[in-house]
């Protein structure tokens, strides 16, 4: 669409008496293959377009969104959405286009487009071969391949303008093992805002292992015991403990509305001294990354908490706006189906300086995490719970026996006190976060952690 | 569309035979939404959408293929009926592949409300409004409403294929939902209330509102509770999620995949005989009907467990082919961006006999549970769950006090079996629907 068309419409947005008006337009390329029972089986491609429109008037806001990305359609949308503002307040209209300027270009290396359909093919062929061939235990695998190109328009009434482009890859692989009727399954990802080089780093073929060797530990290990223990999270464990534990608390929404754990606590100690967190959109292609965000805002990188003290909050438009705080480039979108919410992108526990081995030889017992599942967290009392993936006990200093089934529960800002020491490495893992019924890309990542005083389910006989 | 489908459908199908396919398919859904939410009783916002689009599927030499367009213009279509044909080429050759025959009979069912359309948006926000009320009524705790709104859409779907099947369906839905905080000594709970139906006559704030109510402020002033083998009494909420994890096991595909626990196990006792889970996609006025599934194959009543024997999976037409059935309608397909997957309809647990109060009585210590967390991550395949959980202590029959911070861990096979109570207040939630059930020795994990 041309500036002026973009222009005009706003303009008809705002001719109610509007404080702010929007227009996202998205067209979204995307292939997705699935390989199951040693079959590609689904391919599916295609081109996805469409338009929303944001209208704010005082505390109200309108969204009109449809597939149609016509000017004339634009114009009907914004005189949809232009209803819900007062009549007789003052008139406003868009100020000149502006685009603000990203902390850096993102490099896509080997634009997926440009790859061939065989050679997508064979990174699930691979994926698929390299997990069977670890063992006869092996008895299905699923590998899924996504790539997608979004080319984004936002337009504001402020003047923003930003045109961008995100490119994304993920690959997947979940092994299913099975053994004496036992039955269990293993799932290793990886993924990027970046193009195929993100196959240099490690290829399908590691992925397909790495899945299917955590399904053949799993039927090897013992049920977890339950109850209270000390839990040492390694830094492969990936970041959901970051991710529910204080994430979610620190998004600007979630604490301007008082549903979270958070709210009022800036300046104040909220974690164990060796504690710092930081979210950063800026980091080079990760899968949480991105130029500017999809309200046309610069990414950032922002420090949440800083040696334990409550530095900032993440921020979107609307709660910059209602709240007088900063923006943060945190307003995120699954699609131009939604209205921007305040959301993570790639967000890590800072490295600490304790040697991983001393933090194993200084537990007497409780659970090494190796790897963490999903997760879940009440914003509002801060109570989360996560699936361990692979674990393994700790006695004596040493980890011993691996162990099956078990769910670490505990409160977010209670475990960030408890955090008793931070090691000096550091590892990042790829994830789906969901909020308000959006999904998004996201990267986390942490250090390896001791924590003591959590409570472990399962279903294995507490010592 | 309209009228105009036929002739759409005929272009379009015979363009795709032209261009190699042996078979096509021709899927077009137009969707409709509108949402309202409010707070502090002014509207805080208005969402509205439209959207149509084009699914198509070709066969050609045994291989599937696939496209999309949401634009309707003839070179657009062109370009998605050759890409269709082309991704065929690289998926591997599936000799079972089909596409739906016409069925012998698909229910009358009426879905679609025209008088939803006749009220004001103002008498709907008014609705949104009510419930919020019913929820700060509820209880003198409830502090306050964080978010209260309505939402309705309309959905009109038309499939056609070379064998000669043409359909067409449509239905619309309304819904209340309700956030209210609770609160008490500065402790907060918040609570989630909803209520949807297809006529919007049947809308009820008072479900949404006292449902959000209630569950703001049942676990105020929760405190832990020791470790322990116990009774677990699952509200029907609870029991309705639960059930839907293992929703994806009676999936006729992932048994053939072997990735579901209840694989080769038609005709056993899988479950407690109290268990009777129908899947029915012919129920009136519920929100998981249709004539028709994502394919063309009339929807059905299908008994999945009967007394706890394992009596059925679901299936689309390629499960069904390669298992040698039929299929039983449930090849869903939510968008024209995708192609059909197997998926329930409505899904809901027989009502048993007696009442939620009767179950809760027969407890000596156990725990009712009103919220889980982190269901979305048991897994259906091995059949492992660990839950995050909170609740209310039940001791001699009776609750004591609120309980958070537990974990709920074991086997699906083993809880499925472990089921000795099934309360008669069947509560459908959308298209899934459970009552009351009470669980005979849980380990549950506490300090």
């Amino acid at each position: 669409m041309q500036k002026h068309e973009l222009q005009e419409i706003l303009n008809t947005a705002l001719r109610s008496g509007a404080d702010f008006a929007e227009i996202y337009i998205e067209q979204k390329e995307s292939t997705a293959i699935s390989c199951e029972d040693g079959k590609i089986e689904k391919i599916n491609t295609g081109i996805d377009q469409g338009m929303g429109i944001r209208v704010m008037a005082g505390e109200s806001t309108s969204y009109v969104h449809s597939n149609d990305v016509s000017f004339h359609s634009g114009m009907e949308m914004a005189k949809l959405a232009g209803q819900i503002t007062r009549e007789n307040g003052p008139k406003e209209t868009v100020q000149e286009f502006h685009q603000p300027k990203a902390a850096e270009s993102i490099d896509v290396k080997i634009r997926p487009e440009s790859v061939e359909f065989d050679k997508k093919i064979s990174l699930l062929r691979t994926a698929d071969r390299e997990a069977r061939a670890m063992s006869d235990a092996i008895r299905q695998v699923s590998v899924g391949y996504s790539d997608v190109v979004q080319h984004v328009t936002i337009a504001n009434s402020l003047g923003t303008c930003v045109e961008d482009e995100r490119v994304r890859i993920r690959l997947a692989c979940n092994s299913i093992a099975q053994r004496d009727g036992q039955i269990q399954t293993g799932f290793a990802s990886m993924g990027g805002t970046c193009g195929f080089e993100l196959f240099e780093e490690k290829s399908a073929a590691e992925l397909g292992r790495e899945s299917a060797q955590r399904a053949l530990t799993l039927l090897d290990a013992e049920p977890c015991p339950a109850g209270q223990m000390t839990v040492v999270l390694s830094s492969e464990a990936g970041g959901t403990m970051v991710h529910e534990a204080c994430g979610h608390g620190l998004e600007g929404d979630l604490v301007r509305k008082g549903l979270s754990a958070y709210a009022g606590k800036i300046g104040q100690k909220v974690a164990s001294e060796k504690i710092t967190v930081v979210d950063d959109a800026t980091i080079p292609g990760k899968y949480g990354s991105y130029r500017y965000d999809d309200e046309g805002n610069p990414a950032q990188k922002t420090v949440l908490i800083e040696n334990g003290i409550l530095k900032q909050y993440m921020n979107d438009y609307e709660t910059a706006q209602k709240t007088g705080a900063a923006l943060s480039g945190n307003g995120r979108r699954e699609s131009y189906k939604e209205k921007p919410v305040t959301r993570m992108s790639n967000t890590y526990i800072a490295p600490g300086t304790d040697k991983v081995e001393d933090i194993i030889a200084s537990t007497e017992y409780g659970l090494y995490v190796k790897r963490m599942g999903g997760g879940q967290v009440n914003t509002l009392n801060g109570d989360y719970v996560f699936d361990v993936a692979e674990g393994y006990l700790i006695e004596n200093g040493k980890i011993t026996k691996a162990v099956r089934g078990a769910t670490l529960a505990g409160n977010g800002p209670e475990s960030l006190r408890n955090v008793e020491m931070v090691g000096d490495d550091f590892g990042y893992a790829i994830g789906t976060c969901g909020k308000n019924g959006q999904s998004a890309p996201v990267a986390d990542a942490q250090p390896t952690l001791k924590i003591r005083g959590l409570t472990v389910g399962g279903t294995g006989k507490a010592r | 569309m309209g009228d105009n489908f036929l002739e759409f459908a005929k272009t379009g199908l015979q363009k795709a035979r032209q261009m190699g396919a042996d078979h096509a398919e021709l899927f077009v859904v137009r969707n409709r939404a509108l949402e309202v939410e409010i707070k502090d009783d002014s509207l805080d916002q208005i969402k509205q959408s439209e959207s149509q689009g084009v699914g198509l599927r070709v066969i050609k030499g045994n291989r599937q293929g696939f496209s999309f367009s949401s634009d309707f213009r003839s070179s657009a279509l062109d370009k998605m009926v050759s890409q269709a044909i082309t991704n065929s080429s690289y998926n591997d050759e599936e000799p079972a592949l089909r596409f739906a025959q016409r069925s012998a009979r698909y229910p009358k069912l009426d879905l679609f409300d025209e008088d939803m359309g006749n009220h004001s948006l103002e008498e709907k926000i008014d609705l949104a409004r009510d419930a919020a009320e019913y929820a700060m009524n509820y209880d003198e705790r409830v502090q306050r409403i964080e978010r209260s709104g309505y939402e309705e859409g309309d959905v009109e779907m038309w499939l056609a294929n070379s064998n000669g099947v043409a359909l067409h369906q449509q239905g619309n839905y309304c819904g209340l939902f309700c956030l209210a905080i609770g609160e008490k000594e500065g402790e907060q709970q918040s609570g989630y209330g909803m209520h949807s139906c297809i006529a919007l006559r049947e809308l009820s704030a008072e479900k949404a509102g006292r449902m959000a109510g209630r569950r703001a402020v049942q676990q105020l002033g929760a405190s832990p509770v020791e470790s322990g083998v116990m009774d677990l009494v699952l509200e029907p909420l609870i029991t309705a999620q639960i059930l839907g994890i293992i929703s994806s096991c009676f999936s006729g595909e992932a048994v053939l995949k072997n990735k579901s626990f209840l694989a080769g196990k038609t005709g056993q006792l899988v479950a407690s005989p109290e268990l009777t889970l129908i899947d029915d996609g012919t129920l009136p006025n519920r929100l998981g009907s249709g004539e028709f599934d994502g394919e063309g194959t009339a929807m059905q009543r299908t008994v999945l467990l009967e007394n706890g024997i394992l009596k059925q999976y679901l299936y689309d037409c390629l499960s069904a082919e390669k298992a040698g059935t039929v299929s039983t309608g449930n090849g869903m397909r939510g968008s024209y961006k995708g192609t059909p997957h197997i998926g329930t309809s409505n899904y809901y647990l027989q009502a048993g006999e007696q009442t939620p109060e009767q179950l809760i009585g027969a407890v000596e210590r156990g725990i009712y549970v009103t919220e889980i967390l982190g269901a979305h991550t048991a897994n259906p395949v091995s059949g492992d769950f660990s839950f995050g959980a909170s609740g209310i202590l039940i001791e001699h029959g009776k609750f004591s006090r609120p309980v958070r911070g537990i974990t709920i861990a074991g086997n699906f096979q083993q809880l499925l079996q472990k089921v000795c109570g099934v309360g008669n207040d069947l509560v459908f939630y959308g298209s899934q629907g459970a009552p009351t059930i009470r669980i005979a020795e849980i380990s549950v994990s506490g300090t």
